[in-house]
């Protein structure tokens, strides 16, 4: 889990990536290479190179909804920094507040008070559209219930992110090539033979690993997990943890991943301890720069 | 993109789209087809409704003005007046009057009984100048006494000249027999030996003289009161009359009761010291000039005494003078594109509905696709570009078909009535040979624009709700 053993991003892995690439493994060395030279011009600069320090911080933040008359205050003034390259989990009680700070470091939900710096810029002060950017090209989503659209198959629901990110001409230029390498993503996920497939086509497992080729396919420094494996069965969602682990250690992205699991927090460099609204413990283990 | 390739993508992917392409595709097709047989039909009806009208007819009121001046009754000066518009391409006089004719014998035995049996028919007496031989002496005089010169006086001109009426003459009619020479037509008709005085020649509208039973070279008994020009006591006149033929104008009420004689013959018939009742005219440019010229003769003519004036319709375009059937015609068109027009209104509210159904179901979606990256506005052309390609489809093949259909709507009622054994247009009914139909551009084009644009009015509530969702709604549950 060394964050900066592997920047090979898309291309061939080193080690066991040879277990599940195609049998066209030529073909794909040369997609792989074409689609570093993509995700280079593409990706942040923070992925094309290894960083140290802070990728995001919470500084104070509090979320509170308003119920009728009634305002319901979720997340009490939390503290939290993440580090380049960290794997962290965030633990603790259903109705803890967990989801609401995922959501709001995620840029899904603007918190009533406090700051969500990435790379240093107050996310939150953004206009919509940069922020909207920062969650295409810093920030990748693995969902509980995967997420995926029906409408899409494999293939495309993994390269939807560039698509967002491109204007239709530069997708048109590009497209072979995203399409190259998205198909080599899911190959590697073992999807070779489910790339024309729609999601209701494909069983849980493999819909999370569609959800996780499309969360990594622009290479975000930050990848975000709500409970990947919560709607699997435990065979299943070992397999889609393993690959998950495997995926950042290759890229050296900062992971956060909510879980109920313990044994699963403890794979973590860092376990983040949710209650009531607050980080009640924060049990870190520094990561070298 | 992925605006584009999404949009795109949900439309195929959920029938309930095809039901608003359908739904534009009719909105867009129905007023096109409508309004193009509406049109045609509009165009069809002022060629029936000015039959032998020509394009203004200049009606002096003789009567005592309030200046007291008397109203010119002698044709010539209001002739020169209007000739001497170089708006004006021809001008005829005319003398109208209204009788009661009878093939039967003679009137008095069938007043009473005759109107039942058919053998009498009220009718408007028109009599009008044919002058086709002194045209031919003044041309032929033109030649030899002025080469390559205009000439000193103005050319004649005739009926002929100023209305359709030579047209009538030839035209096949469908009941009657055309007249032995057109140019010629109060010529008697062929194989006519008079016993004693030799009558006049008339020519009938082709209705009457089917209901009249007539021949060429049948005599008409026509009858007629007029006011004495000095006394104002009406005096009854009664002339018999050869039939040299019928007209047929197209217009169902003249060819039903109008008859044409000479107007030297008719004003000598009744005798009442009128030469003439109205001018005819035809303008060069009646589309642009018909307006300004009226207004100008009405000027020109009280000043001149030569019109009653005070505001009287003694000056009409063919189409104010028709204007009943005309207005109603129009009326109906402005009506059947109302009603069509809420379809597409209708199908605009197909489009909102399915639309606002999709930005339900596609809540989850929406929420992703916000997580991924895609900022509101991008969010709401997405589903504004699938009203988009609604409307593109829907009413684009509507103003193909709809136009096609237009163009060929004669093929398509008679395939109907092959096929299916019923007359779309009942033929018997209007006195087309079949469906008119005139395509407009402007209005494909208007019909083309209006379903792009309502549809994209209509797509574009459900868009902007779609953007103003709140993604963790769809993101915290499955």
């Amino acid at each position: 889990m060394n964050p900066t053993a592997n920047n090979d991003l898309e291309g061939e892995p080193e080690t066991g990536g040879a277990r599940t690439v195609p049998t066209e493994a030529s073909s794909e060395r040369t997609a792989g290479t074409r689609a570093t030279e993509l995700a280079h011009r593409g990706a942040p600069s923070t992925v094309s190179s290894p960083k140290t320090g802070n990728l995001i911080q919470g500084v104070g933040l509090r979320k509170a909804f308003k119920i009728g008359d009634r305002t319901l205050e979720i997340l009490h003034g939390v503290d939290l920094s993440i580090r380049h390259g960290e794997v962290v989990a965030m633990v603790g009680t259903s109705g803890a507040g967990k989801s609401t700070l995922l959501h709001v470091l995620g840029l899904l939900d603007r918190p009533s008070e406090g700051k969500v710096l990435l790379e240093g810029a107050d996310a939150w002060s953004l206009p919509t559209a940069a922020r909207a950017e920062l969650r295409n090209k810093k920030i990748g989503f693995v969902f509980q219930f995967y997420h995926l659209l029906p409408e899409l198959s494999a293939v495309e629901n993994a390269l939807l992110p560039a698509m967002i990110a491109e204007s239709r001409s530069e997708f048109r230029r590009n497209k072979d090539e995203h399409f190259e390498r998205a198909s080599t993503m899911l190959h590697r996920f073992g999807l070779g033979a489910r790339l024309k497939h729609r999601p209701e086509q494909l069983s849980g497992g493999e819909r999370q690993r569609v959800a996780l080729a499309r969360a990594l396919f622009l290479n975000p420094p930050l990848l975000i997990a709500d409970e990947p494996t919560g709607n699997l069965d435990s065979v299943t969602g070992q397999k889609v943890l393993e690959l998950l682990f495997e995926e950042q250690e290759r890229r050296g992205i900062t992971l956060l991943l909510v879980t109920h699991d313990e044994r699963l927090a403890r794979r973590c460099n860092r376990i983040l301890h949710m209650g009531d609204g607050m980080m009640i413990r924060d049990s870190a283990i520094p990561v070298p720069d | 993109m992925f605006r584009y390739f999404l949009s795109w993508r949900y439309l195929i992917s959920r029938r309930t789209n095809y039901i608003g392409i359908a739904g534009i595709f009719l909105g867009v097709f129905a007023p096109i087809l409508i309004q193009s047989i509406m049109t045609g039909f509009l165009e069809e009806s002022k060629r029936v409704l000015r039959g032998n009208l020509s394009d203004v007819a200049i009606e002096p009121m003789f009567a005592e003005r309030e200046d007291g001046r008397a109203v010119e009754t002698a044709a010539g000066p209001l002739t020169r007046l209007v000739r001497e518009d170089a708006r004006v391409g021809a001008v005829a006089v005319q003398l109208s009057w209204y009788g009661i004719a009878s093939e039967g014998g003679p009137l008095s035995r069938l007043i009473l009984t005759g109107n039942q049996t058919g053998q009498l028919s009220a009718v408007e007496l028109v009599g009008i100048d044919v002058l086709t031989v002194d045209k031919l002496v003044q041309s032929i005089f033109a030649v030899l006494y002025f080469p390559g010169r205009a000439l000193p006086l103005p050319p004649i001109q005739d009926e002929l000249d100023a209305t359709d009426f030579l047209d009538s003459l030839k035209r096949e009619p469908r009941f009657g027999s055309r007249v032995a020479n057109p140019l010629l037509p109060f010529n008697a008709p062929p194989g006519y030996r008079p016993k004693g005085r030799k009558k006049a020649s008339i020519i009938v509208g082709e209705s009457l003289f089917y209901q009249l039973d007539l021949r060429r070279g049948s005599i008409l008994h026509i009858g007629s009161s007029t006011p004495h020009p000095e006394t104002g006591e009406l005096r009854p006149n009664t002339r018999e009359f050869v039939v040299a033929g019928s007209f047929s104008s197209r217009d169902r009420r003249s060819d039903t009761d109008r008859i044409y004689m000479a107007r030297s013959e008719l004003a000598d018939f009744l005798q009442d010291g009128r030469s003439f009742s109205k001018l005819m005219v035809t303008l060069d440019d009646y589309e642009n000039d018909a307006e300004a010229f009226c207004s100008s003769v009405v000027q020109s003519g009280d000043e001149q005494a030569l019109l009653f004036g005070d505001d009287l319709p003694e000056v009409r375009t063919w189409e104010t003078q028709k204007q009943g059937m005309i207005g109603a015609v129009k009326n109906e068109r402005v009506m059947m594109g109302i009603m069509l027009g809420l379809v597409l209104v209708v199908a605009g509210f197909t489009i909102f509905a399915i639309l606002s159904m999709m930005v339900f179901e596609k809540r989850r979606d929406i929420g992703i696709l916000t997580a991924i990256g895609a900022t509101p506005r991008k969010i709401m052309h997405t589903f504004l570009l699938i009203g988009l390609w609604d409307a593109l489809i829907g009413a684009t093949a509507g103003a193909v078909l709809g136009t096609w259909a237009a163009l060929r709507i004669g093929s398509i009622d008679a395939w109907v009535s092959e096929q299916f054994g019923f007359e779309l247009f009942q033929h018997d009914v209007f006195a087309f040979d079949q469906i008119p139909s005139k395509v407009q551009p402007v209005v494909v084009l208007c019909m083309l624009a209006s379903g792009i644009i309502l549809t994209l009015l209509f797509a574009a509530v459900p868009a902007w709700r779609a953007s103003r969702l709140d993604p963790l709604d769809a993101l915290r549950t499955e």
